[in-house]
C-alpha cells in the first residue's frame, strides 16, 4: 500500500502552520517527518508551531517523527539515511518546501534520488514580506556536502546567482569566490514589489564593486511550472568553459528548479549562505499553493 | 567616449598585459618575493597582494625581461590560487579518521600547486622548446616517480602534466561526491612524492639549472586546517635552494603557524612577515608617492598628461584658508619658541596649521571642501582600492556630463564624492555590521556602532582644543593585562571591524622600552561626514581598555584624559615600518 509521506521544516512563519493544515487537507498524510535545526532561530515560536502540529497528527492518527538536524553533516546524513530506510520506495514523499533552507532540501533530495520513486514538492507564497530586513549575521558562503561540483583546474570561475531582495547576499558570494564571470538571474514579476527590491542594478553594481566587469542577465520565473528549471538549465549549458557555483538566493522553489537543473550538470558547485538571525515578521499570511512533481 | 581609467578590476581578470600596464612596482615588497625566504605577505581586501604576486610570477617577469633585454631564468614565481572552489570543498569532513581528513585536504592542494608549475611553465615558448628537446626522458622518469601514464601525444610536457592532474583532480571529485562514498581517495599525492621530484627534474633542463622557484600560494586563509599545517611543514623544510614559499594572506583571522606534525613554524627563524597595508602621512611617504604613480599611469592610459595633483585639485579657498593657517601657526610657533628655534615653530607648524584650519571653521559651516590629491590618499588610509574607488567615482560623476574627454576633476565634485561616500559608510554601521559581515551579531554592531561615534567624538574634542597632539587619529590600547576580559572584548569588535574595513592595524613602537604594539587606524573615509581632518600626523594617543569598554558597550565618551597613568600622554613617535 502506498503511502504519503510529508518532510516539513516547522517555522515560526504563518504559512508554515497554516500550510501544513492545507497540506494534511489536501493529502491523506500518514507520517510527517519534521526536520527541526538544533539551535533554531526564534526557538519559541517555532515549538509552538510543533506543538500544534503534533497535535493534529495525534488528533489525525498521523505518524509524526523529528530528525533534528546539527551542524555536523555526518551526523545529518545518518539521521536522514537511518529515516528513509524505513520508508518504501514506493510511498509518496511530498516536501513542503515553504520554511526549509535551501541546504536541507537539496541534502533531502539528494538522499530520496537513492530513496524513493515518487517525491512531490509544495511551497506557500506568502501574503507579504517585511519591508526592510529580512535576514542578518550572515555566515560565510558554503558549498554543500556532496554537491560541491567537479571543477577543472585552469578554468574561470562564474558564479550564477538566483537574486533575491537582499543585495547583501550577492556581494557575500561573489566576494568569496571573485569569479571571472557573474550571471544574475532576475525574477520576473511584480509580485512582493519585486522589480524596487530586486533591481538588477544594484546587484550589477555590487558585483563590479567586488572587481567583476563580465556580468550578463537573465530572466526566470520561478513561480513558473518548471520552477525555473530550463532557464537554469540553459544558462548551464552556455557557461561549458567555465567552472559553475549557482546559489539560489530568490524565490524558494528556485532552489528546486536548481537542483533539478543540477541533476543534468552535476559538474556544477551548489552553494547556500546560511544566516544566523531572521526577522521574526520576516512575511506574513499564506498565499497561493506550488506545487511540482520532482520525480 | 572614454572608459574611466579608474574601473576597478580584481587583479586575477586582469590580462598579463594590463598588470603590467596597471601595477606600480613597490621595491619593498618585490625584493622580499624576490628572495630566496619563505614570506608571508599580510593585508586585508584590497591592499594589492594578488596583484604583487601575480606582477612577480614568471610570464610578467618574462614579458618585462623580454621588452627590457634582460631575461633570466633563476628566480621563476608561481602563482598559486587558493580562492578556488576547490578550497571550499568540505566533503572530507565525512570522513572519521583525521589522517585521511589530511591526506585529502593536502591531495586538493598539491594538484593546485602542479598544476600551476606546469602552466607557468608551459607559456615561456623558450622553457617549452628546451623541454622538448629532453622530453622523453622526463617522460619516463616522472612516470616511473608517479607511477603514472601521462599522454605522450599532448603538444607539450606540461600540457601532459596539467592533463593528467586534472584528471586526478576529476576522478577524486567524481569519488568522493558519490552517494555511497567514504568521501576519501586512494590514489592521493603528496607534496613531498610529487611536487619535489618535479621541481627537482625541472633543474635537469639547462635554462632552469640553477632555478630558485618561488611558490606564491595567494589567499591562503582559504585554505582549511589541514591544509594550513601541511603547507607550515613544508615552509618548515630546509632546503631553501630549490624552492621558497611566499603566502598571501588577510591579516585578521591569519592561519595559524602550527604544522602537521604539532610543532610550529617560527617568525624570523622559518620565515618573514610583510605587511601590505602601508602608511601614508604626507607627500614624501611611500604611500604617497605610490598613489600617485598608480594614478598618473592609469590617466596616462587615457591619454591625459596631468599630474594626480592636477587632476584633483584642491578647492582654491581652502588651499588659501589653509595658508592663512599656516601663517597663524608660524607666528604662534615664534611667539612660542622664538624664530631662532627653526625646528620647533616647523614643528608646531605642521602640528597646528590643519588643527586651526578646523578649529576656525564655525560649528555651523558646512563640511570642509575635503578636495585635492592629497586628501584622496589619505582617505585610502594606505589600501589601493581605497584610492581608486573614489577615483572611479568621481571620473563616473564627469563621465556622464562632459561631452569630450575629461581633463580634471573639480573640487566641488571631489567633496560631493568624499562626503558621499563617508555618508555610505555610516549608514551601513548605522544599519548594523551583522547585515553584511560573518560572524557579527546584532549586540557586536551596536557595539562597534558605540565605538565608532565614540571614537570621532575624541577626535572632534582633541581638535579643538590646544594640546599637543591634536590631529592624532591612530590609537593603541593601554591597561592589557590590567583587564584582560575587556581587553577580549574589544578586540572581538575590533576584529570585525577589521573585516569589514572600517579599521587597520600596524605595528608601531611602543612606549616600553622599544617592544611593538598594535596601532589601530580607523579607516579615514569615516571622518569627513563629522567634518574631521582624515589627514591625520605623526601620532597615536593611547586609549584604556576601559574607557573602550565602556564606549562601546555603555555608549560612554571616551574621556580627553583616556592614558595609561604609567606613559605619558599623547606621545609624539611613530614608526609605520618605514
Amino acid at each position: 500500500m502506498e503511502n504519503n509521506i510529508i518532510f516539513i521544516c516547522p517555522s515560526w512563519e504563518d504559512r508554515s502552520l497554516l500550510g501544513f493544515e492545507q497540506d494534511y487537507n489536501d493529502v491523506k498524510i500518514s507520517k510527517v517527518i519534521a526536520i527541526r535545526k538544533g539551535h533554531p532561530i526564534n526557538e519559541l515560536e517555532i515549538s509552538d508551531c510543533i506543538d500544534k502540529i503534533t497535535n493534529i497528527c495525534t488528533q489525525q492518527a498521523i505518524t509524526y517523527e523529528e530528525i533534528i538536524w546539527k551542524d555536523n553533516p555526518s551526523k545529518n546524513s545518518e539521521q536522514l539515511s537511518s529515516c528513509l530506510n524505513k520508508l518504501n520506495t514506493n510511498d509518496i514523499v511530498h516536501i513542503d518546501i515553504t520554511t526549509m533552507p535551501r541546504d536541507i532540501i537539496w541534502t533531502l533530495l539528494f538522499f530520496l534520488n537513492q530513496h524513493s520513486n515518487h517525491v512531490l514538492i509544495r511551497y506557500y507564497k506568502p501574503e507579504s514580506y517585511h519591508d526592510t530586513w529580512l535576514s542578518k549575521e550572515p555566515l560565510s558562503p558554503r558549498l554543500l556536502l556532496k554537491h560541491s561540483g567537479i571543477i577543472e583546474l585552469g578554468k574561470p570561475q562564474c558564479v550564477v546567482i538566483i537574486t533575491g531582495f537582499d543585495v547583501e547576499r550577492t556581494r557575500q558570494i561573489v566576494s568569496k569566490f571573485e569569479p571571472q564571470k557573474v550571471v544574475l538571474c532576475i525574477q520576473k514579476g511584480e509580485q512582493f514589489n519585486n522589480t524596487n527590491r530586486n533591481i538588477s542594478s544594484c546587484h550589477e553594481l555590487i558585483c563590479k564593486n567586488v572587481g567583476v566587469s563580465d556580468i550578463s542577465f537573465v530572466e526566470i520565473d520561478s513561480y513558473g511550472a518548471d520552477f525555473g528549471e530550463k532557464t537554469i538549465d540553459d544558462v548551464v549549458s552556455s557557461l561549458s568553459n567555465f567552472n559553475i557555483i549557482i546559489s539560489s538566493f530568490g524565490p524558494k522553489p528556485s532552489a528546486i528548479g536548481v537542483y533539478m537543473a543540477y541533476q543534468k550538470h552535476q559538474e556544477v558547485a551548489l552553494c547556500y549562505v546560511p544566516c544566523k538571525e531572521y526577522n521574526k515578521d520576516y512575511c506574513k499570511g499564506i498565499g497561493p499553493l506550488y506545487t511540482i512533481d520532482y520525480k | 567616449m572614454t572608459k574611466n581609467p579608474f574601473e576597478y578590476e580584481a587583479a586575477n581578470n586582469l590580462r598579463p598585459e594590463d598588470i603590467i600596464d596597471y601595477y606600480i612596482e613597490d621595491f619593498n615588497f618585490s625584493r622580499f618575493i624576490q628572495s630566496t625566504k619563505n614570506i608571508f605577505l599580510i593585508g586585508e581586501r584590497g591592499s594589492g597582494k594578488t596583484m604583487a604576486l601575480l606582477y612577480n610570477s614568471f610570464p610578467i617577469k618574462y614579458a618585462i625581461g623580454k621588452k627590457e633585454g634582460r631575461v633570466t631564468f633563476e628566480k621563476i614565481g608561481i602563482h598559486i590560487p587558493c580562492n578556488t572552489p576547490l578550497f571550499m570543498k568540505k566533503e572530507y569532513l565525512l570522513i572519521p579518521d583525521d589522517y585521511k581528513k589530511a591526506i585529502i585536504c593536502e591531495h586538493y592542494l598539491v594538484l593546485s600547486i602542479l598544476y600551476s608549475i606546469a602552466n607557468t611553465l608551459n607559456e615561456i615558448e623558450e622553457i617549452v622548446n628546451e623541454t622538448n628537446d629532453v622530453k622523453e626522458k622526463l617522460y619516463d622518469e616522472i612516470e616511473y616517480i608517479w607511477d603514472v601514464q601521462l599522454d605522450r601525444t599532448s603538444p607539450t610536457f606540461y600540457n601532459s602534466i596539467m592533463k593528467f592532474v586534472n584528471r586526478e583532480a576529476i576522478s577524486t571529485q567524481r569519488k568522493i561526491n558519490a552517494f555511497d562514498s567514504d568521501s576519501f581517495y586512494e590514489n592521493a599525492l603528496s607534496f613531498s612524492s610529487s611536487v619535489l621530484p618535479f621541481l627537482q627534474m625541472m633543474r635537469e633542463i639547462n635554462l632552469m639549472s640553477e632555478t630558485h622557484f618561488l611558490l606564491m600560494v595567494d589567499d591562503a586563509h582559504d585554505m582549511n586546517e589541514y591544509q594550513i599545517k601541511a603547507l607550515n611543514s613544508w615552509i618548515a623544510y630546509r632546503g631553501h635552494s630549490l624552492f621558497s614559499f611566499k603566502v598571501a594572506t588577510v591579516k585578521v583571522d591569519r592561519p595559524t603557524h602550527i604544522t602537521s606534525t604539532g610543532g610550529s613554524i617560527l617568525e624570523g627563524h622559518d620565515f618573514i612577515t610583510v605587511d601590505m597595508e602601508q602608511a601614508y602621512q604626507n607627500e614624501e611617504t611611500d604611500f604617497y608617492k605610490l598613489s600617485k604613480r598608480i594614478v598618473e599611469k592609469r590617466l596616462q592610459r587615457i591619454g591625459v598628461s596631468s599630474t594626480a595633483e592636477e587632476f584633483f585639485p584642491m578647492n582654491s579657498s581652502m588651499k588659501k584658508d589653509l595658508e592663512e593657517c599656516r601663517e597663524e601657526a608660524r607666528r604662534i610657533g615664534i611667539e612660542k619658541y622664538g624664530e631662532e628655534k627653526k625646528h620647533s615653530v616647523s614643528d608646531y607648524v605642521y602640528k597646528y596649521q590643519r588643527a586651526i584650519y578646523f578649529r576656525n571653521r564655525k560649528d555651523k559651516a558646512n563640511k570642509p571642501p575635503y578636495s585635492g590629491f592629497e586628501t584622496i590618499v589619505d582617505i585610502s588610509t594606505g589600501v589601493v582600492r581605497n584610492l581608486l574607488d573614489p577615483c572611479y567615482w568621481m571620473y563616473d560623476s564627469v563621465m556622464n556630463t562632459e561631452k569630450s574627454n575629461v581633463r580634471f576633476i573639480t573640487p566641488q565634485i571631489q567633496t560631493n564624492i568624499i562626503i558621499e561616500r563617508s555618508q555610505r559608510m555610516w549608514d551601513t554601521l548605522q544599519s548594523g555590521l551583522d547585515k553584511v559581515v560573518n560572524n557579527c551579531s546584532a549586540e557586536d554592531a551596536k557595539q562597534i556602532l558605540n565605538l565608532f561615534k565614540k571614537l570621532m567624538e575624541l577626535f572632534a574634542k582633541r581638535l579643538k582644543l590646544d594640546i599637543s597632539e591634536p590631529r592624532a587619529i591612530v590609537f593603541s590600547i593601554s591597561q592589557v593585562d590590567s583587564f584582560p576580559e575587556k581587553y577580549a572584548s574589544i578586540i572581538h569588535l575590533l576584529k570585525i571591524a577589521q573585516r569589514a574595513q572600517y579599521l587597520y592595524t600596524r605595528m608601531g613602537v611602543a612606549k616600553d622600552k622599544g617592544k611593538q604594539e598594535i596601532y589601530y587606524v580607523p579607516n579615514r573615509l569615516l571622518f569627513p561626514n563629522f567634518g574631521l581632518d582624515p589627514h591625520g600626523q605623526y601620532a597615536r594617543v593611547s586609549l584604556k581598555t576601559t574607557d573602550l569598554y565602556n564606549a562601546a558597550f555603555y555608549n560612554s565618551p571616551i574621556p580627553m584624559d583616556s592614558f595609561d597613568d604609567k606613559n605619558e600622554p599623547q606621545q609624539l613617535f611613530i614608526d609605520y615600518g618605514e
